[in-house]
């Protein structure tokens, strides 16, 4: 038995069905904004990237829209650009037509501007619309999915509570033939020998060892003296003794299965199975990255609460400790604080499991009906 | 009456006190008849059973360092106790 999601052309599958509008550059983000008011039902997508970047983040941000435009959650799209930037539409378009689903673009330069641009966009996006409500969920297999994971806002319980019981259903999916992609390899600093060991061969292993020294490096680089906050005087206060002990408690979260894979920041995985994706620790970058890399759904867990969702991804939000849920409760879906009134890790596992079911099925998280749609493109140089 | 420590993997030879834990209370939620030989603090590691100077301090299944003495059941568990394995 599966789940009911939405086929798609080139056989992926999507657990939503979005008419996305999407700007190749931040100048075009005003029209994207226009339309969207104009259709309410149509899903924005507008960032701050596609010109006056290096080498490196064109690269970086080129395969973002795209991931993005191929994520299986994504029925049809239309992109606006303006016409003089880097990153231009009509080549983001073509790539994404590979996957067989409805792609047009729009330049504003080519359209006499704003105004007339966004009439030409609403005329597409009701075309777009008209198909995609026609659609109909179908009986789909678990293989099809992957999973993103997350934490953020963490507290001492994170890594005790909600973390364990995300790593049941990341073990669940894997064993039901689907993929869970980890990321944030800020957070795996101190534990490449530990990961290295899980990986699937000793090629694949190597890479999740040199993934995470470059990263410790960077951030002692970038961070100087503070580098010394990802073990910080507060952790070893509340409990954790080492910078192993913190990390563990962070990748916990992915269960216990093999790694098959490490990919970069929003490449799509080639295996299925637990694949790790490099991507800064901070939540909207990495979430960004896994819906690039094709993840339909994300699993989150806070301590201090947060309520971030994600335009294209369904996020389903779970909370370390029963305070932080009765006091955000209009942004958690799950309490993982009830491991702490004795419940066994597994029987709380279970629980997600049933909720994530009904999730991909069609059921709405908190995030989605506070329309909590955050995005933030990861970026390593600077601006010119 | 609620548990006061769990154990995440089966293979922990620590438990996390989900609360203070004073001086001689019983460990309770666990399958160890132990009592605490001193106050556990709120979050921290509590040794299920005694570690001997040099093994492994395993939580989650996996080694988070290395005892760096001795410890008996019922003993807090940290950098006092506790050093980082050498990677």
């Amino acid at each position: 038995m599966g789940f009911m999601g939405f086929q798609r052309p080139d056989g992926s599958v999507g657990v939503r069905n979005y008419v996305v509008v999407m700007s190749s550059v931040s100048c075009a983000n005003g029209v994207v904004n226009a339309l969207s008011r104009a259709i309410p039902e149509v899903k924005p997508i507008t960032h701050t990237e596609g010109c006056g970047r290096g080498i490196a983040d064109i690269a970086i941000s080129t395969r973002t829209l795209v991931g993005l435009g191929k994520n299986p959650n994504v029925a049809a799209i239309l992109i606006i650009g303006l016409g003089c930037e880097f990153i231009k539409a009509p080549g983001l378009a073509e790539q994404i037509k590979a996957t067989g689903k409805p792609v047009e673009y729009l330049v504003i330069q080519e359209n006499q501007g704003t105004v007339k641009t966004t009439r030409n966009a609403i005329e597409i996006c009701k075309k777009f619309l008209a198909d995609a409500n026609a659609m109909k969920r179908v009986e789909c297999g678990w293989d099809k999915l992957i999973l993103g994971l997350e934490c953020g806002g963490s507290d001492a319980l994170s890594g005790v509570t909600a973390n364990p019981v995300i790593g049941v259903l990341a073990d669940w999916l894997v064993a039901q033939g689907g993929s869970v992609i980890l990321s944030e390899t800020t957070e795996m600093i101190g534990t490449e020998n530990i990961l290295a060991r899980r990986a699937i061969d000793k090629a694949t292993g190597d890479k999740v060892k040199s993934l995470i020294q470059r990263q410790e490096k960077l951030t002692k680089d970038i961070l100087g003296p503070l580098a010394g906050l990802v073990v910080s005087p507060g952790n070893i206060e509340g409990g954790l003794s080492t910078i192993q002990e913190k990390a563990l408690g962070c990748i916990i979260k992915a269960g216990t299965s093999p790694i098959q894979e490490v990919v970069e920041y929003s490449v799509v995985p080639s295996k299925k199975g637990l694949v790790i994706m490099d991507s800064p620790g901070s939540d909207i970058f990495s979430l960004t990255g896994m819906a690039a890399s094709g993840a339909q759904i994300t699993v989150f867990s806070t301590g201090r609460g947060t309520p971030a969702g994600f335009p294209i991804m369904p996020v389903i939000k779970i909370s370390s400790n029963t305070e932080l849920f009765r006091k955000m409760e209009d942004d958690i879906d799950l309490d993982a604080g009830v491991v702490l009134e004795g419940k066994r890790i597994e029987d709380a596992g279970k629980d997600l499991i049933a909720l994530f079911q009904q999730v991909v099925n069609g059921m709405q998280t908190r995030a989605e009906i506070n329309q909590q749609d955050v995005l933030a493109i990861h970026t390593v140089g600077p601006a010119f | 009456m609620g548990i006061n420590a769990i154990i995440i993997h089966p293979a922990d030879n620590v438990a996390v006190a989900v609360r203070e834990i004073k001086s001689g209370e019983q460990i309770i939620g666990i399958n160890h008849n132990i009592q605490a030989r001193e106050d556990i603090p709120r979050n921290h590691k509590v040794a299920l059973r005694e570690i001997r100077g040099g093994e492994k301090i395993i939580k989650y299944g996996e080694t988070i360092g290395i005892a760096s003495r001795d410890i008996q059941p019922g003993e807090w568990v940290h950098t006092h106790n506790l050093k980082a394995e050498d990677t």
